[in-house]
């Protein structure tokens, strides 16, 4: 294949270079990880408990799903601003017809809607050659305001109980908020290890030029990014409705920083080319335990966030250590 | 074909519908038990538990309760607060502590809560408007052993999924002024229609009959912000004056700045603005102030923050409702302690308010001693 032949490095192939590199990166969040818990365990002892895990899993949820859309546009090198306008346009519009469609209908439309935001995104960025940070700052405003437009910047309550039931009750014992994140962190694996289009995806984002003399449709495979993005930022909207059984024109807003936050926290690289999905969903998870030690601890909600920037600059420096010893190597 | 393209529209396809498999597993269960959430293994054997948040045949109006009494009434009808067990702690959930509001209230519970030598963990979200983060506290807070919870939800719902958790293992929740759940068991907080009456009758005793006004309500949907519209509206409507413009600004500062100074450029004859805070309200002053029009149009909040006080002193705000929220914290402690004690306490419990203007600015609040 064409795109082993313009990467390979001496001796390896393309796969053992974009997952050696990786390994550093899952490392340090999964360290973080067990710093933060062991730490926490020390100071609260509930926060091991069973029922703070779950907790922790189930409030993770929501922008973790939406988290692990956004990796697959930023491993291109791309970004997308819009993925809580997204969250909030989808959850509005399927409030306000759940009562008409049906629960089934309404998941389906949650996902299609999300795709076609995510579509028009891909669209603008990569078929328009516009900036993908212009682009979805664009639509970050423009999905918001047709959200408020939609419900004349009402509130939508009282959603209807067997839907709420059916994204937050247990199976087995574990929320279905986890179960879902659980199967859309494998689809995203599968899609973006074990495919030809995350091949493409990581090729576009390491060398774009060298992807497309290659054969890689680079404008499908950036459109793809953004659509999937859309499509799992809808998933997540429906996490949120189920979760306050309510949707507001203002749900969603400030995810695109948390979802960023919790890419970058996980290992994924900015410039595009490397991409944990793992990852991303234990950068979640982290920022997420952090979060709910700190509460659990009492600490001022003001503090939590200060504490939360902190956090993600130290990834970030962590993340630049390694990277540089590995360098020299 | 392409083949990146068919195994994307493939990947697609799987998350859809490995989505769909996962739930409609689940659908079955639901279809066949559609009222409730009984299939779910947390209830008890009746087959609906009824919560704070199970609505009923009308969603619970506090302003209207059957069963209220008045806080200063409350001793003569139920004797003394009971004294806590040692180590009691409460834990108390606030919309949001950058509002000098919410502040004062978390205070009174604080200070209240160390005269009885208990303690009061106040949690809030990071801003008026993430319902999703004060619900992620709230869930948080319930892993410690509160012996009751004090909710202030932003929304009438969004506190729910926490709210049944703890009332399912036996923990009273007292809902705090507002927003209100849907079928609250215990409630403590001002009338809010009063609210809006008494900035009514303000206006209507110091404006010419047919006096453009505008208000600048909270944010949309919640209790205190519709009670307090409706209050303004209704009365004002009724007592001569036109009420021109009603639109939300979300409790937020900048937009009821902005809103304000749209209206008035829309109506150069406005005479007065209601806003359902004060936050708001000073931010409708600056706009006033800016457009010249400061003395020419009344603005006049609700709260009674100590930077209303201030603005009131200075004329840059005509009036505001303060609804004591001090003493409200203090009171939503009283009866934390008493729901805690085993006593059958009246299911709205209600705290007072009162206009204040350039001529009573400068009398003291009252206070639990």
């Amino acid at each position: 294949m064409n795109l082993k032949f313009m990467f390979m490095p001496e001796g390896g192939s393309l796969r053992s270079l974009l997952l050696g590199s990786l390994n550093s990166r899952i490392l340090g969040v999964v360290l973080a990880l067990v710093a933060t818990f062991v730490i926490f365990t020390i100071l609260e002892p509930r926060f091991i408990s069973l029922n703070n895990i779950i907790e922790m899993g189930v409030q993770s949820s929501i922008i973790a799903v939406a988290a692990l859309g956004v990796t697959l546009v930023i491993v291109t090198g791309g970004i997308d601003l819009s993925v809580g306008s997204i969250v909030g346009l989808v959850s509005v519009v399927c409030a306000t017809n759940l009562e008409t469609l049906g629960t089934f209908p309404t998941i389906v439309l949650a996902i299609g809607l999300g795709a076609f935001l995510g579509l028009i995104n891909g669209t603008f960025s990569a078929v328009f050659k516009l900036e993908s940070f212009v682009v979805t700052l664009a639509t970050l405003n423009i999905y918001r305001g047709l959200a408020f437009l939609y419900t004349e910047g009402r509130p939508i309550f009282g959603l209807d109980d067997s839907f709420r039931d059916l994204f937050s009750n247990a199976t087995l014992g574990i929320p279905r908020p986890i179960w879902i994140l659980f199967g859309a962190t494998i689809v995203s694996f599968l899609i973006l290890n074990r495919s030809k289009l995350g091949l493409g995806l990581r090729a576009v984002g390491t060398n774009e030029e060298a992807a497309r003399k290659s054969g890689v449709p680079v404008n499908r495979t950036k459109v793809m990014a953004f659509v999937l993005a859309g499509a799992l930022a809808g998933l997540s909207s429906l996490l949120l409705l189920a979760r306050i059984g309510a949707a507001e024109p203002i749900s969603g807003t400030g995810y695109e920083l948390l979802v960023i936050a919790a890419v970058v926290v996980g290992g994924t690289s900015l410039m595009g080319g490397r991409a944990s999905i793992v990852g991303t969903v234990l950068g979640a998870i982290l920022l997420g335990a952090i979060r709910t030690g700190l509460t659990l601890l009492n600490v001022n909600p003001f503090l939590q966030l200060v504490v939360t920037g902190v956090i993600i600059l130290l990834a970030v420096l962590v993340d630049r250590s390694a990277n540089k010893s590995k360098a020299k190597k | 074909m392409n083949s990146i393209l068919k195994k994307s529209r493939l990947a697609t396809l799987l998350v859809a519908v490995g989505v769909a498999v996962a739930l409609s597993g689940c659908a079955s269960e639901t279809t066949s038990a559609p009222a409730t959430s009984s299939s779910a293994s947390e209830t008890t054997a009746a087959d609906e538990v009824v919560t704070s948040c199970t609505p009923g045949l009308e969603s619970f109006s506090t302003d209207d309760a059957p069963d209220g009494l008045n806080y200063t009434e409350v001793e003569g009808a139920l004797g003394p607060v009971p004294v806590p067990a040692e180590g009691t702690e409460i834990g108390s959930i606030m919309k949001f502590l950058g509002n000098p509001y919410w502040i004062l209230l978390a205070e009174g519970q604080a200070d209240r809560a160390a005269k009885y030598d208990v303690t009061v963990d106040v949690q809030a979200a990071t801003s008026e408007a993430d319902q999703v983060g004060q619900l992620n506290s709230a869930e948080t807070m319930l892993q410690n052993d509160y012996a009751a919870l004090l909710v202030s939800p932003q929304s009438d719902t969004n506190l729910c999924p926490a709210v049944e958790k703890a009332e399912g293992s036996n923990v009273p929740v007292l809902n705090v002024n507002d927003a209100v759940l849907p079928g609250a068991k215990q409630w403590v907080g001002p009338n809010q229609g009063q609210n809006g009456i008494s900035a009514a009758e303000y206006m209507i005793s110091t404006l010419p009959a047919g006096s453009e006004v505008a208000v600048i309500e909270g944010q949309a949907g919640v209790y205190a912000a519709k009670q307090r519209t409706a209050g303004f509206t209704d009365t004002a409507t009724a007592g001569g004056l036109n009420v021109v413009a009603s639109v939300p600004a979300d409790w937020d500062i900048a937009k009821a700045r902005d809103a304000a100074a749209t209206i008035i450029a829309q109506y150069p004859d406005l005479k007065g603005f209601y806003a359902n805070n004060d936050g708001m309200a000073l931010g409708i002053a600056e706009a006033v102030k800016a457009a010249g029009m400061k003395g020419k149009i009344q603005v006049i909040g609700t709260d009674g923050i100590e930077d209303a006080y201030n603005a009131i002193r200075s004329g840059d705000l005509t009036a505001t409702v303060d609804s004591y929220p001090y003493l409200t914290g203090q009171v939503s402690v009283d009866v934390a302690l008493r729901l805690i004690g085993g006593q059958e306490v009246p299911r709205a419990i209600y705290t007072p308010q009162a206009l204040i203007t350039m001529e009573n600015v400068d009398e003291a609040a009252p206070i639990l001693k």
